[in-house]
């Protein structure tokens, strides 16, 4: 896994929001936080539709 | 299939005390294999009728059944009320003292049927209910009006007492209503099973199968509140599958007299036109090879990731082609959504 999905990851994992991995994307990256959310989203959206993941309210 | 009349630790000792002494406890008697529901999952190949055993004849077996020690019955089909003679062989099985339970569509139950069930002491009729909309459940039975019938007919059997369980396989076509079936079901207090796992037809045409839920279907439905418990019903850290009663203490009859260990077993160990049950069922061949089994001789479990979270049926791993001691692939795709429904993440919207 590289840097950006060990972000997201850990963020998932201690229970961030979507919003706030976002934020450590752009903080840490050179992204623009448009892109980083649509990155995110993307991700999320794939592992709800694997059956990995659900999104809860925050 | 397993021996599901409420027992607690009584049933438990007598079911292994059965298994040991290979005492056929529990017998199932598919007494026609005509339905008049042509549901989309169903494993038979056809509903026709191949030769029946006649009233007399079933009696003759249900005498033998006596004889070898057996308690509870179970009545099925096809759907058994096809049969004009059904209530008759239901006043028969009770009289010679046997537990009755039958297995129905209820889409034929009518006053007086429900009156002679009550009469006869049915002990519980289990129907397979697919929604709690006529939309949903008659796109599984392909039969406009199924669904106000069935429900009808679950009424009127419970108006008389009769405990009715329902039983709720949970398809593509329908898996999205799992929700309400146990909302339902608990508004009227009715014991419910969901089913995830759905068995080829048993000549081995896989359709069914394809059927299924797919794993992520699976493991949304497995992480709703309420269904949870019933579609996960173990931590998943036990040792995994062990032989069940098939063979030992459990076996069917078909329609025309065939015997099999299973239902979901078609491989025919004899014939009661033509032998004795006893003798059936003392034979060796694929009944031997069934009470030689055990945890430990079903090595493709044994070294499974998932068998923790596995409900293994010996049968759906032979008819999927794995064989008695193999792997049940169908139970296997929902052992696996069971472990990734306890490892599901929780991402937080914002």
């Amino acid at each position: 896994m590289n840097g950006v999905g060990g972000v997201v990851w850990k963020g998932i994992e201690r229970a961030a929001s979507v919003g706030e991995i976002v934020d450590e994307l752009v903080a840490r990256y050179r992204v623009d936080a448009p892109t980083a959310r649509g990155d995110v989203d993307r991700f999320v959206r794939e592992l709800v539709e694997a059956g990995l993941a659900e999104v809860v309210a925050a | 299939m397993s021996i599901s009349v409420d027992g607690g630790p009584l049933l438990d000792r007598l079911v292994a005390r059965s298994q040991a002494a290979a005492v056929p406890l529990e017998v199932l008697f598919e007494i026609t294999h005509r339905c008049n529901l042509p549901c989309t999952h169903c494993y038979l190949p056809d509903h026709e009728d191949h030769g029946e055993l006649t009233f007399d004849e079933i009696c003759g077996v249900l005498d033998q059944l006596v004889e070898a020690g057996t308690v509870f019955l179970t009545l099925t089909g096809g759907e058994v009320l096809s049969r004009r003679d059904a209530l008759e062989i239901v006043d028969a099985a009770a009289a010679r003292g046997f537990v009755v339970k039958v297995l129905s569509n209820a889409t034929l139950i009518t006053d007086e049927v429900a009156e002679r069930f009550a009469r006869a002491g049915v002990l519980e009729v289990s129907v397979s209910v697919y929604g709690t909309t006529a939309e949903v459940h008659d796109r599984v039975t392909e039969m406009p009006g199924s669904f106000e019938r069935t429900m009808a007919g679950i009424e009127r059997l419970r108006a008389r007492g009769i405990r009715v369980a329902l039983k709720a396989p949970l398809l593509a076509a329908n898996g999205q209503v799992a929700r309400d079936v146990r909302a339902l079901t608990q508004l009227q207090n009715m014991p419910c099973t969901l089913d995830l796992s759905i068995a080829p037809k048993t000549n081995g045409d896989p359709g069914p199968i394809a059927l299924m839920l797919n794993k992520a279907q699976m493991v949304r439905l497995m992480s709703e509140p309420g269904l949870s418990e019933l579609l996960i019903p173990n931590d998943g850290t036990g040792p995994g599958p062990e032989p069940c009663n098939a063979g030992r203490a459990y076996c069917a009859i078909g329609p025309t007299g065939d015997v099999v260990p299973c239902i979901m077993m078609p491989e025919v160990v004899g014939n009661l036109r033509t032998q004795r049950f006893a003798d059936v069922w003392r034979g060796g061949g694929l009944l031997g090879r069934l009470r030689a089994m055990t945890a430990e001789s079903l090595t493709t479990c044994r070294s499974c990731d998932v068998k923790g979270s596995c409900s293994r049926c010996p049968g759906v791993a032979m008819t999927r082609g794995q064989g008695i001691d193999g792997c049940d692939l169908s139970a296997r795709e929902v052992a696996r959504a069971r472990v990734a429904a306890r490892h599901r993440l929780r991402v937080v919207a914002g």
